[in-house]
């Protein structure tokens, strides 16, 4: 017998018998009928060999900050992700909020989404909003998961005039209010003063709307 | 990032346009070069006319061309970063003139300055700018 084929056939027999299969808990042992394997635990995550990425899986469980309801708006593929040239505006606290303030002051800062950043798993995303403000242009970064931003309210989404619909439902080709830009990065926009302006007219226009809608719960 | 000869906008109104730097004070970096809210030393390269006639006590505290003054930036176009990895950028090099007293020269600010200078000791500033960032 050759002492190499020998295991090889035990496992074949293993994996086709019906006993292994319906046995509770231990793991059946290839190469001994008789031993005993103590029962596994269930999938804990497999830890990769970086440093650094295991830092992120044990620090980061970016599900469970307040803020991950945002993360499909700067994800890839979802399907109510934002385009660049979108108009937002960031609620973010001057000051992280401790126990003993929980909310200190508020900023908020509107503009054009001009970059989306995403890394390791999109524990570290960030965007960039670029507004002018007087004569000069304003760009800030935000990092969605931090607990200094406490709100994300889209002002305008950008719509590519893309066809709704396959067939019969197929609607009809209408200009979007507001076009989505041709480019992920739009770094561009910065020697082109003329281009992605109205922002702060569109941010006017959707708080009179909301202030419009308040009142008429009000009432 | 402004080191020796970075050209600014000067955004007080004490008459100088353009500034040029000359020299960052205290900044113990290895680079050596001014972020928001580090004094420099500048030279004025651009002004605003003053007129000859009036004689006016505010006028005649106007700065003009080739004086040499004390600075704060107040807006970098390199980008600042803030502690929860946020970053701020703007489109120019700002700066407001201030006297070896810290005291500014001009009264009044007309722009966007950047919320660093209250952590840096230039709450004066914050006050009169009409935006904050």
């Amino acid at each position: 017998m050759n002492r190499l084929t020998a295991p090889l056939r035990q496992l074949r027999t293993f994996s086709s018998s019906s006993a292994s299969r319906s046995a509770p808990t231990p793991s059946a042992y290839p190469y001994s009928p008789v031993a005993r394997l103590p029962p596994t635990t269930p999938s804990s995550p497999k830890l990769p060999t970086s440093l650094l990425r295991t830092l992120n899986l044990h620090l980061a469980s970016p599900n469970q900050s307040p803020n991950a309801r945002f993360l499909p708006l700067f994800s890839r593929r979802s399907p109510d992700r934002l385009l660049p040239g979108s108009i937002l505006t960031v609620q973010s606290y001057s000051s992280p909020p401790t126990p003993q303030n929980p909310t200190p002051g508020l900023q908020s800062f509107s503009g054009v989404l001009i970059a989306i950043r995403r890394r390791h798993a999109g524990v570290d995303t960030s965007f960039r909003l670029r507004n002018v403000l007087g004569r000069t242009g304003v760009e800030l970064s935000f990092k969605v998961l931090s607990p200094l931003v406490k709100d994300i309210k889209i002002v305008q989404r950008a719509e590519t005039s893309s066809l709704g619909g396959k067939g019969k439902d197929k609607k009809e080709r209408k200009a979007p209010a507001l076009r989505a830009e041709r480019r992920a990065k739009l770094y561009f926009v910065r020697d082109q003063p003329n281009r992605l302006t109205g922002v702060t007219g569109a941010v006017k226009k959707s708080r009179e709307q909301e202030e419009l809608a308040q009142k008429k719960l009000r009432r | 990032m402004l080191g020796l000869k970075a050209t600014m906008a000067v955004i007080d109104n004490s008459g100088a346009l353009v500034a040029e730097c000359v020299n960052v004070l205290k900044v113990t970096t290895g680079h050596g070069m001014a972020r928001i809210g580090d004094e420099i030393v500048v030279v004025v390269k651009k002004a605003r006319p003053v007129p000859a006639t009036l004689a006016a006590g505010a006028q005649a505290a106007k700065v003009r061309r080739g004086d040499v003054r004390r600075a704060v930036v107040v807006r970098t176009k390199y980008p600042t970063r803030r502690p929860d990895g946020r970053y701020v950028r703007f489109d120019d090099n700002a700066a407001v003139l201030v006297n070896s007293k810290k005291e500014m020269i001009g009264n009044r600010i007309g722009g966007v300055v950047a919320a660093e200078l209250r952590a840096k000791g230039w709450g004066k500033i914050c006050s009169l700018a009409p935006k904050v960032i």
